[in-house]
């Protein structure tokens, strides 16, 4: 048997069995436990639930259309535990494509959780100029957001947004950001330190946040799609993470084992060359 | 005026996943066309965003209404930035530029270190398990691996540099697992796209 063929698998291969492993339990759900990581969702749910009714948080869409994946059934999550909560939602974004993602995901949750747009949340868009924007919109939150909506409505007409004068911590009990990349968290923590923040991230960027929720600057950190299906079984609102987590595991297990045969590949060939 | 119906949209994303997913098998124009109307698409988009986001609301009510006409003055300034396409012009671009670059420098000069202060002292301060122990024993580990000014001869920094790098080859690995998470969930919402929004083959 040539050894050297199991190190180099024709990658077609791979992608072949990566999309049936994918595929197949999306048919064919397995139905496996999903354990929740007390760490990490199990800290970002206890603290996030207990802020108090009538509050206001603040989601930002830092995320780009190829992550609404992993990042949508977060929203989604958020979305109804605030609801339930009675706590209000005022919505922006830093990537200027991820706020209409974050809209899709809110018109649709809004319509099963009946929230009124205008009083139960805001969307107020992407406004542009980073850092500049973010200082203005902390002294003067309207005059920063210039005073207008995703919509072109201007904030006179959103009750909610009658008690959102500046963006400190009297207005806001929290920040969510729900992140993909740069820029993302840094400005909250730099800008915003005494606001509480909660990052909803991709898998990706999940490692570089741990020293971050280590240190307090982070409340909570909620990985990925991994985070978002523990989210869903703890809110009892099972959705669409929940129902890709049986693919995901089974995709790990191929992974598992392609490693596992490349490394026996190459085992078997260095002692067949020793020999 | 809708332009494109939902459906249209629907058939729209699948036939540009599939021109996508074409690059898994080798490069190919039709990659390329995905690739390039996903640029485009993004910088026109931006563009029309920004104009009515902030643009149009910022210039109707600070210029016009308001009566802050020095607002003009910085449109001027942020136009200069276009005179970069003329030869003969393109020096003027460097006054926007150099006020950017200014004020970027300035004010991550002043904000940007605190942050990380803040993260180094509460690392050290807020030792209260296990788990917290470990954390600055892994920093300090980590930090000896790229200590060169000293010699490595001392057992405790050679050992201490060793532990370094094996604390942060785990760390790779685990970050690297977390990409691979990552990217199977990017597929999946790809596939759940294709099988449920399109196809409608599963609820």
């Amino acid at each position: 048997m040539s050894w050297e063929k199991w190190q180099n698998i024709d990658r077609r291969i791979i992608y072949l069995l990566v999309t049936l492993v994918l595929i197949i339990p999306i048919f064919k759900p397995m139905g496996l436990p999903i354990t929740v990581q007390k760490d990490l969702t199990g800290l970002f749910y206890d603290r996030f639930d207990k802020i108090p009714a009538g509050s206001i948080v603040y989601f930002d869409a830092a995320y780009s259309p190829a992550q609404d994946a992993e990042i949508t059934p977060m929203v989604k999550a958020l979305f109804k535990q605030c609801m339930k909560n009675g706590v209000k939602i005022v919505v922006g974004g830093q990537f200027e494509t991820g706020v209409p993602f974050i809209n899709i995901a809110l018109t649709q949750v809004a319509a099963e959780t009946k929230a009124k747009y205008g009083e139960d949340y805001v969307e107020i868009g992407y406004k542009p100029g980073g850092v500049a924007t973010v200082r203005v919109m902390i002294n003067d939150f309207w005059e920063g957001a210039k005073s207008t909506d995703f919509y072109g409505d201007s904030f006179n007409t959103l009750p909610l947004m009658q008690k959102v004068k500046k963006f400190d911590e009297k207005a806001f009990a929290a920040i969510v950001i729900f992140e993909s990349g740069s820029p993302g968290m840094e400005t909250w923590y730099t800008y915003t330190p005494k606001i509480p923040l909660y990052k909803a991230s991709v898998m990706v960027e999940v490692s570089g946040s741990l020293p971050y929720l280590k240190s307090g600057q982070l409340k909570g950190v909620l990985p990925g799609m991994r985070g978002a299906a523990e989210y869903e079984k703890l809110i009892k609102a099972p959705g669409a993470a929940t129902k890709l987590m049986d693919a995901q595991s089974a995709a790990h297990l191929l992974v598992i084992l392609l490693l596992v045969v490349g490394n026996v590949g190459y085992l078997m060939s260095t002692r067949r060359g020793k020999a | 005026m809708t332009v494109i119906t939902p459906t249209m949209s629907t058939w729209l994303g699948v036939i540009f996943t599939l021109f996508a997913f074409s690059f898994l098998y080798k490069e190919n124009p039709f990659y390329r066309f995905a690739e390039h109307t996903l640029v485009a698409m993004q910088a026109a988009y931006t563009a029309v965003l920004e104009y009515y986001n902030y643009v149009k609301p910022a210039v109707q009510q600070d210029i016009l209404k308001g009566g802050r006409t020095w607002l003009i003055l910085a449109i001027v300034v942020g136009l200069l930035y276009y005179t970069m396409f003329h030869p003969k012009l393109s020096w003027l671009s460097r006054f926007p530029v150099s006020i950017a670059v200014g004020y970027g420098v300035g004010y991550n000069l002043a904000y940007t270190p605190r942050p990380f202060l803040v993260q180094i002292r509460d690392s050290f301060t807020q030792i209260k398990d296990v788990n917290s122990f470990l954390f600055v024993l892994f920093l300090l580990c980590t930090l000896t691996y790229f200590i060169f000014t000293i010699s490595h001869g001392s057992k405790v920094v050679r050992y201490g540099a060793i532990s370094g790098r094996w604390i942060m080859m785990i760390t790779f690995g685990y970050m690297f697992g977390n990409t691979v998470q990552g990217r199977f969930s990017l597929l999946l919402g790809r596939f759940l796209f294709l099988l449920k929004d399109a196809f409608h083959l599963v609820k």
